[in-house]
């Protein structure tokens, strides 16, 4: 039976993406028990849980990739829509063409310095999430994810100045701070806790 | 008709000065502005003055005390304790003295503030993220013996953070010894890949890895095929520079031994 020190350490290890994380059938039953550390570390579950799910995929079968490709080769035979030449549809197409060079030509400009960074986290059971770092002060607050479909995925793209480092938490149902489990380096906080490092 | 005009000019002129005063107060009072604030007073008024005395320690390094402000600001927003904060405030502000110690040996800390504070934070997030002292100096002098002083130096140090924030990736990911981090980083700074693309070689790697075999092979196979280094050389440099930093110490620990001079900073821990 886990302790509560145990689940500390268990999460760290999960945040830190080691393999030897133990049985999470064990943190669930420690987390039913203790109320703290289902406060704390509930939001967590079902990312450890889907995790040990995705582990368990294994081989497609036999015949797998020659099915998958006569498929495609079965798509790529039928006709393919004829299209019919008309001088305004031509000079439409240039027309939108141009004005579309000089869109991309004035947004490139525009991003030299900027780039837009897609935050993703698999959080299934969050009811919030909220994405803050040294970009923007900490607000946590400001940066609400968006649930992405209906596996549990929530984004959100933030426009970044490029070339430099940034230290990145997201922030589950307004309380739990936890690093990217997606990036491996880990920015200690001081504060008990660590970030993310992101380099644009 | 006239009154509508006077209104006008008088917004003008306010908004004028706005814009002219503001930047200048954000600036001088970033940390009395933040213990100002009733919530920060309340939680954090105790550390005030000793946060104070750290704050003047960065500013004695030509360091702008925003750096202490930003920290503040997060330890706020995660409802960190003061005693706590205090503790941390300090190794952060040991970590900024190693870092404009180790930028100013090489003439890379910019002379204006702003941008020596933008830069010293910058390498400090590598320091947190586990680099050291000797890792951090070694890929400096890789990047300013390839770049030289391009930009004031700047072009080394972007270099610098680049590469070294890929061996932290790295080596979180695989457990690389330092001897492999110091491989991996001067291996970077030598290549001729851009610095946006330096991340692509943590793919590289974990492909390698994917193969089988260990890091240390994954490495050398990754630093010939896709750095264009020969692995054997690079090993040997990193070797010879090491050798070169531990007579440099010994020789500096003695100086201090004889002149007894105190040299403060830290130990390069993090």
């Amino acid at each position: 039976m886990m302790k509560c020190e145990d689940v500390r350490s268990f999460v760290d290890a999960w945040e830190e993406g080691r393999k030897t994380l133990g049985d999470p059938e064990e943190f669930r039953a420690h987390l039913d028990g203790c109320r703290e550390c289902s406060r704390r570390f509930g939001a967590l579950l079902p990312l450890m849980m889907r995790e040990a799910d995705l582990s368990g995929i294994t081989a497609p079968p036999e015949g797998f990739a020659e099915d998958v490709m006569a498929s495609i080769r079965s798509a790529g035979a039928r006709k393919a829509p004829s299209i019919i030449f008309h001088p305004l549809l031509a000079a439409a197409a240039a027309a939108i063409f141009v004005v579309g060079l000089g869109l991309g030509v004035f947004f490139t400009k525009m991003d030299r310095e900027n780039v837009t960074v897609r935050f993703v986290l698999s959080a299934p059971e969050a009811s919030s999430v909220y994405l803050a770092g040294d970009f923007n002060s900490w607000n946590g607050e400001r940066y609400q994810l968006k649930r992405a479909g209906s596996d549990g995925l929530w984004e959100i793209m933030v426009p970044l100045r490029k070339g430099k480092v940034y230290v990145y938490n997201f922030i589950l149902d307004g309380t739990t701070w936890i690093a990217d489990p997606q990036v491996p380096a880990k920015i200690d906080d001081g504060f008990g806790g660590s970030g993310s490092l992101l380099r644009l | 008709m006239k009154k509508p005009l006077y209104r006008k000019v008088t917004r003008l002129v306010l908004a004028l000065l706005l814009v002219l005063l503001f930047p200048f107060n954000a600036a001088a009072q970033d940390l009395q502005a933040w213990f100002n604030k009733p919530a920060n007073q309340a939680a954090y008024g105790a550390i005030a003055a000793e946060t104070r005395i750290l704050a003047e320690a960065i500013q004695k390094a030509s360091l702008s005390d925003s750096l202490i402000a930003a920290r503040l600001e997060e330890a706020a927003k995660k409802r960190i304790p003061a005693n706590v904060l205090l503790a941390t405030l300090k190794e952060d502000t040991a970590r900024y003295l190693i870092v404009s110690d180790a930028l100013r040996l090489r003439g890379l800390q910019p002379e204006n503030e702003k941008q020596a504070t933008a830069m010293v934070e910058q390498v400090a997030l590598l320091l947190r993220a586990g680099i050291d002292r000797t890792e951090l100096d070694a890929t400096l002098d890789a990047a300013v013996s390839k770049l030289g002083m391009k930009a004031g130096g700047k072009t080394a140090v972007t270099r610098t953070v680049a590469a070294l924030s890929v061996v932290a990736n790295a080596r979180a990911a695989y457990g690389m010894s330092k001897e492999e981090s110091l491989l991996l980083a001067r291996a970077l700074v030598e290549s001729k890949l851009s610095d946006k693309k330096l991340d692509s070689v943590l793919d590289s790697i974990q492909k390698a890895m994917a193969k089988g075999g260990t890091i240390g092979e994954a490495l050398d196979s990754v630093i010939e095929k896709e750095l264009n280094i020969k692995a054997v050389e690079a090993k040997s440099k990193t070797k010879s520079e090491e050798n070169a930093k531990d007579k440099s110490n010994q020789g500096k620990s003695e100086d201090k031994d004889n002149s007894g001079g105190n040299q403060g900073g830290g130990s390069g821990k993090k």
